[in-house]
């Protein structure tokens, strides 16, 4: 076969060129849009929940809501990159804490804008305020709460003969029948850093937020530490347990989060602790799907009205250089409406947080009503932490508790070590 | 052409117990090598609920929903089309200026070339990370974001690196005579380049083309930063869309990859003859 | 080496050596590569590169810090750590995949009826993007799962590990997976060599007397040279800068045991927002790569292959 000549070659070359201009001219051209686009930068589950109003949007407003959905590590990734060179869209998903992508962070480098004079900001309970302020002003807008709560398989319950516990010991009680019954009380999943924070934050609620609402304040003035509170101290101390009396996965650290939520389906384990929003993830796995799972709020101590729940905000705030700011605007002022702000929340398995939304009815929402009602929730305890470096040293220390390559004692300090870094 | 080559088949003309138990051997091996894929395949027809109970066993009926949702939700037709042009775009550049490249750096007389090609190469040992952001501003002020030509772009600069490498080994052991031959005839470099060389290149060339394509047709990162926002997206980053925060639809996922690499793999199946014989006189450099 | 292709123009001239364009003028060929590869690596490079001697936290603003960042770097445990294993898996997968590479395709060679499904068998996972080896793995090595029950199966339970759990076998596991991603490609470019061996050197050894490994050792060998340099190369340049497997089976961990260089910097420069910290391992990690990549080209030289 002879190649082509130079000539034919550049002939055809051309004419591929021209045709792939063509189309890639269409194709961004379309995404050109004008002032009545709102453009987003959200999760995939996100955009999942905000779809069925879309429409509603735009007939009420005249704007039309256009999203990009992805994945939250590349969320993360993308947003800083387009945040840095000012190519980010009007509406993005903000994180908590302090991580690169973290509200405060980016409000005070100055690339969000202010939301304090929007309606709904007068709205936003007390307990969460911090979390989105600063300098006296409110930075992003809450589409919803989610609650890290232990879901369960119902049907294991039954057939095993347990409740859902109101008790630190009778949790203790229920894991062991469950053990005695060859079933995994506690699914765990800890080859996936991530979960090994779920059962700590649940106990830290209750066990250190609750009783030291100052204790961020403090730790920044060094006046106690991790390895110094004896809340955290006991938030470690009762996971161990849990490890120690195998209530958990065997081999955790070789499963992942998703083996951990596909061990509950399967009905090998019984219970398996989750941030809210995931539980969609984990109903897809059963048969009746959201039907067949239960939840309750995991009780640290043996009085139940101490137990706290741990309750975040997630976020949606308006960049600083967007070019349709009140296109932003409204969508917020719609999501904010108290029956969209439920069907939202219903959708995502997540509870609506402004003061005088709609109470869900779901079961989750259910569980948590009292809790809401008696103010007994605090944020996680790592939105309030000073750095994100804090977060990861838990990543690298905590879930090496399950195979026994590390003491509780080492774990605070390493936590400590990286807070300290300021 | 050569002499007729037998490459050390140690068998020669009879296939007996040996062959055949090296035969078995192999398919051994070959079973253990397709295993992952078989999950692969497995997952991508269980429904979830399935996959939760086992990930490995077949699945006791085809679940079809899974490719009608990877298909759908992430509008893959649209995605094929995009990531064909991309790819093929950027290969045929990278055809085009790597050979013109290996040809002027390595029959071009002089030091310059000589250190330039050192340059060129030394290229493979950059890793994108430190580049990227002020890459992705570069091809903000050049108004690129959000076209495929940003990609394209990219793709060819980071890949140049590597087909120089490639072509300009094997061009370094070829002789000259042919294109000497050619300009006494009165060619110029152009033609000479054109009739003479890029022929005798034309297996590196097939090398070129599979380890490129392959490298284009599945970089995720890039094409996420550079099209977000846009209405086109690659293959691959549609397929991961489906990635959530904690867990995934990996059925769905697994469903879109095999949507996604099933023309390569037919296309490998049926060519793989002439896919060796590229590598093999690709490896005279 | 004889070429195969015959010039395409015609040989009735007199082919006494006429003028020759202008050597020099050769340069302008290799015009447009440069330009996009100045464009698109070197200028980034740089840029970024320069990142790494300020405190860029991602914002506007950054201070020219000159080396501090580097000195952070020597006192930070977990990037040493990572550069340690950083070098195993590369070391580990240049040998391990090689080799396995060269039995393979070696055993490929003859003429066996299953030839071409096995070729594309092994290549397979090569086209497969790296996210999804990552994931597929992930499944195998779930304690319980499939490979725990084969080997069961095979009354081998007393090798079951905790494949991504012990932070002794994880980096262990992680290479094996990469090793099954990459060495489809190995095994294709070492079975372009073995076709090119002439068959007349074997037949010439068989009336010797010669036997197998006799003629692996004395005829195939050498003529593998280019084929294991090419392959050493490529495979060495791109395990130093694996990310996306790794990120998706273990994101470098249990604790930190398979923390590379390459996940280090994606953590500090995009989940803590530590940019210029980040860039500056980077950086590092391009200095380790191109030293590599010098050394190896060194060694090629001094060892005679072409």
């Amino acid at each position: 076969m002879q190649s082509l000549t130079r000539r034919q070659f550049g002939a055809t070359a051309v004419g591929v060129l021209a045709t792939a201009f063509a189309v890639g001219g269409c194709t961004s051209a379309s995404s050109g849009g004008g002032t009545k686009q709102v453009t987003a930068l959200i999760t995939h589950e996100q955009g999942a929940g905000f779809k069925p109003f879309y429409d509603g949007f735009t007939q009420s407003t005249g704007y039309e809501f256009k999203p990009t959905t992805s994945e939250v590590n590349a969320l993360v990734e993308q947003l800083r990159i387009q945040i840095n060179s000012g190519t980010a869209p009007d509406v993005v998903r903000a994180a908590l804490g302090s991580l690169t992508a973290g509200v405060l962070p980016l409000a005070k480098e100055g690339s969000l804008a202010d939301l304090t004079d929007q309606p709904w900001a007068k709205n936003i309970p007390a307990s969460y305020r911090a979390l989105l302020e600063w300098d006296g002003r409110i930075w992003a807008y809450p589409t919803s709460g989610q609650a890290i709560l232990m879901f369960y398989n119902k049907a294991v319950f039954t057939q095993v003969g347990v409740k859902a516990p109101t008790t630190w010991s009778e949790f203790l009680t229920v894991c062991q029948t469950l053990k005695d019954a060859d079933k995994i009380p506690v699914a765990q999943g800890l080859g996936t850093p991530s979960m090994a924070q779920f059962i700590p934050y649940m106990l830290a609620a209750s066990l250190v937020s609750a009783r030291e609402p100052d204790i961020d304040a403090q730790m920044k003035a060094g006046t106690t530490s991790f390895v110094k509170d004896p809340g955290w101290n006991e938030v470690f101390a009762k996971y161990k347990t849990l490890m120690d009396k195998g209530y958990i996965t065997p081999n955790a650290l070789g499963v992942t989060l998703d083996g951990a939520m596909k061990q509950t389906a399967s009905g090998a384990a019984a219970m398996i602790p989750l941030v809210s929003t995931n539980s969609p993830a984990l109903f897809a796995s059963f048969p009746n799907k959201a039907d067949d799972v239960g939840v309750f709020a995991l009780p640290a101590t043996d009085n139940p009205d101490e137990t706290y729940v741990p309750i975040s905000p997630e976020l949606l705030a308006l960049n600083a250089k967007a070019k349709n700011p009140d296109g932003a605007k409204a969508w917020f002022q719609y999501l904010s409406d108290p029956t969209r702000a439920a069907d939202y929340a219903k959708a995502t398995s997540s509870i609506p947080i402004l003061t005088g939304s709609t109470a869900v009815s779901t079961e989750l929402g259910t569980v948590l009503k009292p809790y809401i009602a008696n103010q007994h929730f605090t944020p996680f305890p790592n939105h309030r932490w000073v750095n994100g470096d804090t977060q990861q040293a838990f990543f690298k220390t905590a879930p090496l508790l399950a195979s026994g390559e590390i003491t509780i004692p080492k774990v605070l300090a390493a936590l400590d070590a990286a807070y300290a870094k300021g | 052409m050569g002499a007729p080559t037998d490459g050390g088949n140690l068998m020669r003309r009879r296939y007996g117990v040996q062959s055949l138990a090296l035969e078995l051997l192999f398919a051994v091996f070959g079973v253990i090598a397709l295993f992952p894929i078989y999950i692969l395949v497995v997952v991508a027809f269980k429904s979830p609920t399935e996959v939760a109970k086992s990930a490995y066993t077949p699945p006791t009926r085809l679940y079809l929903d899974n490719f009608m949702i990877a298909w759908g939700q992430a509008d893959l037709a649209r995605a094929f089309v995009q990531t064909i042009l991309i790819t093929a775009i950027s290969v045929v550049v990278l055809i085009c200026f790597g050979s013109a490249a290996a040809y002027g750096l390595v029959r071009g007389a002089g030091r310059v070339n000589r250190v330039l090609l050192i340059l060129v190469t030394l290229g493979i040992s950059i890793p994108i990370q430190l580049g990227m952001v002020p890459l992705y501003q570069l091809m903000r002020d050049l108004g690129l974001l959000q076209t495929p030509w940003s990609v394209i772009i990219y793709s060819v600069g980071a890949y140049l690196p590597l087909t120089v490498f490639l072509y300009s080994g094997f061009l370094a052991t070829q002789p000259s005579e042919y294109e000497e031959a050619a300009q006494v005839d009165g060619a110029n470099a152009f033609q000479s380049f054109s009739r003479v060389v890029f022929p005798l290149l034309r297996p590196v060339t097939g090398t070129v083309v599979i380890v490129t394509s392959i490298h284009v047709w599945n970089d995720f990162l890039t094409p996420l930063l550079y099209l977000g926002g846009s209405e086109a997206r690659t293959l691959t980053v549609a397929i991961f869309s489906f990635r959530g925060e904690y867990a995934t639809e990996w059925g769905v996922v697994f469903a879109g990859i095999l949507i996604a690499i099933l023309p390569i793999i037919l296309v490998f199946f049926l060519l793989q003859k002439y896919v060796i014989k590229g590598f093999a006189s690709g490896l005279k450099g | 080496m004889t070429t195969t292709v015959a010039p395409a123009i015609s040989t009735g001239k007199n082919l006494k050596k006429g003028r020759h364009p202008n050597r020099r003028s050769l340069l302008w060929f290799a015009l447009p590569a440069l330009v996009l590869y100045g464009t698109v690596l070197i200028y980034p490079t740089f840029a970024g590169a320069a990142l790494a001697f300020t405190n860029s936290k991602g914002g506007r603003r950054a201070d020219f810090v000159g080396l501090t960042n580097f000195r952070t770097l020597l006192a930070d445990q977990d990037a040493i750590r990572s550069v340690g294993n950083t070098i195993l898996v590369t070391v580990s997968l240049v040998i391990g995949q090689t080799a396995l590479a060269l039995m393979l395709a070696i055993g490929l060679h003859q003429r066996l009826k299953l030839r071409g499904a096995l070729r594309t068998i092994f290549f397979l996972p090569f086209i497969l993007p790296s996210l999804i080896v990552g994931v597929l793995w992930q499944f195998l090595y779930n304690p319980g799962g499939p490979i725990d029950s084969v080997l069961s199966g095979l009354g081998l339970g007393s090798l079951i590990q905790l494949w991504l759990g012990s932070t002794s076998v994880a980096i262990w596991s992680v290479i094996v997976a990469l090793i099954w991603q990459n060495t489809g490609f190995s095994i294709v470019v070492y079975l372009a060599a073995l076709e090119e061996v002439p068959a007349e050197l074997y037949e010439a050894s068989a009336i010797d007397g010669a036997n197998g490994r006799q003629n692996f050792w004395h005829i195939t060998r050498p003529m593998l040279g280019p084929a294991t340099t090419i392959n050493i190369t490529l495979t060495m340049v791109g395990a130093l800068k694996i990310f996306d497997q790794i990120f998706v089976m273990t994101n470098g961990g249990p604790g930190v045991a398979t923390q590379v260089l390459s996940l280090v910097t994606y953590q500090q420069s995009f989940v803590l927002g530590n940019y210029g910290y980040g860039s500056a391992i980077a950086l590092v990690l391009t200095m380790i790569i191109a030293a590599a990549a010098f050394i190896q080209t060194w060694a090629r030289r001094r060892t005679g292959a072409t």
